[in-house]
């Protein structure tokens, strides 16, 4: 077993024991200098595995082996389920179709959970060649498929008249989420069906469309109440973004200090938006921070609302990049130039409740997590709440994730990617710290803009709120997951490069170089 | 015109000249490999037999090393450690043109690898060619000992070479590149059969090697390796006909 391995082996033990183990504590912090921030190839060229799915996909092949045909096709359904769970996404998809051209000898026990990750397959893929192979292998199977109306009527007409129009609550807040006429018709006819998620969310949404802004606040504060947390004192609805306007008290804090954390934000022409990001990040009730804030070549006034910033409060620390190169190739290095125990990511045009850094810290404390992540709202520029295709506004958040200093002498550094960098490293974590370490803190700790700047919904790099993701992000999820289900022996860092730059979304990692604020 | 071709080395010339003697009375021509050889043995030297002596040890893929059919040509790739029953060739014959419209690839001895294959030899579905198979079934790869093919899909030398003991695979992904689907072919327990090997015949391909993947190969493998990588058309086609129209 080489030091990597062994190093591995004993954060994975300590982690079964408990959170402090004297010795061992301090063998893995001496250690872990020499393995921080490696490249992926060399950590995934060590076989180790803590992660359920990951677990249960390597064993899956021994599983399909003796099976009967029956077993077979229902051993593949369970399959396919783990390939969605760890983010195989095109493999995921190639085995939903192949499974569709099985239909009819699909044991009936395993119908049900194929037809929902077939629903999902079709909504990830947004691939109307899905539907038709089911029409053609079964079409009468088809109709208990189920869309919502504003996706259905997306449709050819032929397959209008064969997929059901799904009424359920779910279907019908995602359909009428964002209209004034349909939230009323929401909160009228769905009473009852309604999760306190959707009530809240089409409440606060009711009030956005009513461009009411003492009801926003109230639904806000009511919402953000819900979850024990502090409101807002005030919002308007004259600017052009409803999240420049959200004024919020910090309460006093309640907890010691926990050590410093470093909040790592990059900019790209973002004058818009940077000032409340900051703020609500300036505004946090834990004290003890560094707010790392890297210029990515914008071509704005980004950098001067930054450094006006930081004039302002010396815990933010301003950076330029020496070319444009992504958040991803930032965050790498900001992470170098962090000090603190814990290092958290905040993105430019997303506001942070006050409480959101003490709440994961008391989390994480509690949980004894060495990786929390925080739920946020999207909300468009008006202040509605967008609801996904799940009938669900209440998201996981992977820029609010939080993680130990050490977890980066485990999990490798960012890939040098323009999106969905952050999702494989979230991944990451989960495979080499397992599942009971890496969790999710369910409360909406941030409210991030939907706006038409947004990566996620940029032409031909879309996440949509339909369930809709790009090809091209799913060509990255494909081997960077296969690099971490099959190791870097077989799949090297070349080779996810060469899919990131065949897909256009490969950036080059430039350095950053510190601004002085008085110049 | 019937082709068959197979690669052979000296330990194995015992059982050559049984597998000749099954395969010539189904066949026009049978082109042999001799790796190691210094010169054509005097039974080889018979009419429908092109044996020959090569230049260089090309192992398993001296199967390929004859080039240049006519696109309509029936192809085989066979072993010689293998007992080919007397209507082998009609029977893999009749499978192709069963699904011609689909261009296939056809053989006994079938392969379906998990999407995610990080090379264990047990963790994949294998229909073996000793053992029944009661449908067609849909493969990632087909073992080449047990292969049919038209001319046109006959893998030209210069794609085969450097894929010495694991030609396999290099063949499905040179069917798969050019859409070809694999198809195995149901069959009786014991249709076919391997011969027992011992330390004087030579171990097979399969002991000395495919327990033990070297990295290059599972790689290879990655290229056509899961459920996912199956042609839609020939499963419904094969698999699911009803549903095909």
């Amino acid at each position: 077993m080489d030091r990597l391995h062994q190093y591995l082996d004993l954060v994975k033990r300590r982690g079964e024991l408990g959170r402090s183990v004297g010795s061992a504590d301090f063998l893995i912090e001496y250690l872990g200098q020499e393995f921080f921030m490696l490249p992926p190839a060399d950590v995934y060229s060590v076989d180790f595995v803590a992660g359920k799915f990951y677990r249960q996909l390597s064993e899956w092949g021994q599983r399909v082996r003796s099976t009967s045909r029956a077993q077979e096709l229902d051993v593949l359904v369970e399959y396919a389920y783990l390939l969605q769970k760890v983010q195989m996404i095109e493999s995921f998809l190639g085995v939903i179709r192949y499974l569709v051209c099985q239909l009819p000898s699909i044991p009936e026990e395993s119908l049900g959970k194929m037809f929902r990750l077939f629903r999902l397959a079709f909504l990830v893929g947004g691939d109307v060649s899905l539907l038709r192979l089911m029409w053609q292998v079964d079409a009468e199977v088809l109709s208990y498929v189920t869309l919502p109306q504003t996706i259905h009527q997306t449709l050819p007409a032929d397959l209008q008249d064969a997929i059901t129009v799904g009424e359920s609550a779910d279907e019908q807040v995602f359909d009428r989420h964002n209209s004034l006429a349909g939230v009323r018709r929401c909160l009228a006819t769905l009473d009852g069906q309604l999760t306190d998620e959707q009530y809240q969310g089409l409440s606060l949404n009711q009030a956005a469309l009513e461009k009411d802004p003492a009801r926003y606040a109230e639904q806000l504060n009511h919402l953000f109440g819900s979850f024990g947390l502090s409101g807002v004192s005030s919002v308007d609805f004259t600017s052009d973004n409803v999240l420049s306007s959200l004024r919020a008290p910090t309460p006093d804090c309640g907890i010691d200090d926990q050590g410093l954390v470093s909040i790592i934000v990059s900019c790209f022409n973002a004058e818009d938006t940077v000032g409340y990001a900051l703020s609500s990040l300036r505004n946090q009730t834990y004290r003890n921070v560094e707010i790392l804030v890297c210029d990515d070549g914008s071509e704005d006034n980004s950098l001067p609302q930054i450094l006006t910033h930081a004039a302002l409060d010396s815990r933010i620390k301003v950076f330029r990049s020496l070319k444009n190169q992504g958040t991803y190739n930032i965050r790498n290095a900001l992470i170098h130039e962090s000090k603190g125990q814990y290092i958290t990511f905040h993105d430019s045009d997303d506001w942070a409740h006050p409480q959101k850094l003490e709440e994961q810290l008391v989390f994480m404390a509690e949980e004894g997590l060495e990786v929390c992540s925080a739920r946020w709202i999207r909300v468009d520029p008006a202040g509605a709440a967008v609801f996904f295709v799940d009938g669900r506004a209440y998201r996981f958040c992977v820029v609010s994730t939080m993680v130990k200093r050490s977890v980066f002498s485990v999990v490798p550094r960012f890939r040098p990617s323009l999106v969905a960098a952050d999702t494989e490293f979230h991944a990451s974590c989960v495979k080499l710290l397992g599942e009971s370490r890496v969790q999710i803190l369910n409360k909406p700790l941030l409210l991030g803009l939907w706006g038409e700047g947004s990566l996620t919904r940029a032409e031909g790099l879309k996440a949509e709120n339909n369930g809709y993701v790009a090809e091209r992000r799913r060509r990255y999820s494909e081997i960077s997951a296969r690099q971490q289900v099959l190791g870097s022996q077989i799949v090297t860092d070349e080779d996810v490069v060469d899919v990131l730059k065949e897909n256009g979304i490969y950036r080059a990692f430039s350095g950053v170089e510190a601004v002085v604020a008085n110049q | 015109m019937i082709i068959a071709n197979m690669s052979t080395f000296p330990p194995r010339y015992p059982l050559l000249l049984e597998v000749v003697d099954l395969l010539m009375p189904q066949v026009d021509q049978l082109n042999i490999c001799l790796n190691g050889y210094e010169s054509v043995p005097e039974p080889l030297k018979r009419e429908g037999v092109n044996a020959f002596v090569p230049e260089e040890d090309f192992r398993d893929v001296g199967k390929f090393v004859v080039q240049g059919y006519q696109d309509e040509d029936d192809i085989f790739y066979v072993d010689d450690d293998i007992f080919y029953p007397g209507d082998y060739v009609q029977t893999l014959l009749a499978a192709r043109a069963e699904f011609a419209e689909l261009n296939p690839v056809v053989g006994v001895h079938g392969v379906i690898y998990p999407d995610a294959y990080r090379g264990a030899v047990g963790n994949r579905k294998v229909f073996s060619f000793p053992k029944p198979l009661g449908s067609f079934r849909v493969v990632n790869q087909l073992g080449t000992g047990t292969v049919h093919c038209k001319g046109f899909q006959a893998a030209p030398l210069s794609y085969m070479q450097g894929s010495q003991r694991f030609v396999d695979a290099r063949y499905a992904r040179y069917a798969l590149a050019h859409r070809w689907p694999m198809v195995c072919i149901p069959r009786q327990s014991g249709w076919m059969a391997e011969f027992e090997l011992n330390e004087d015949l030579g171990e097979s391909i399969f002991q000395s090697f495919t327990k033990l993947w070297p990295i290059e190969v599972i790689r290879e493998c990655q290229t056509v390796a899961g459920y996912s990588k199956l042609s839609l058309e020939a499963v419904l086609r094969i698999e699911n006909p009803a549903r095909s129209e």
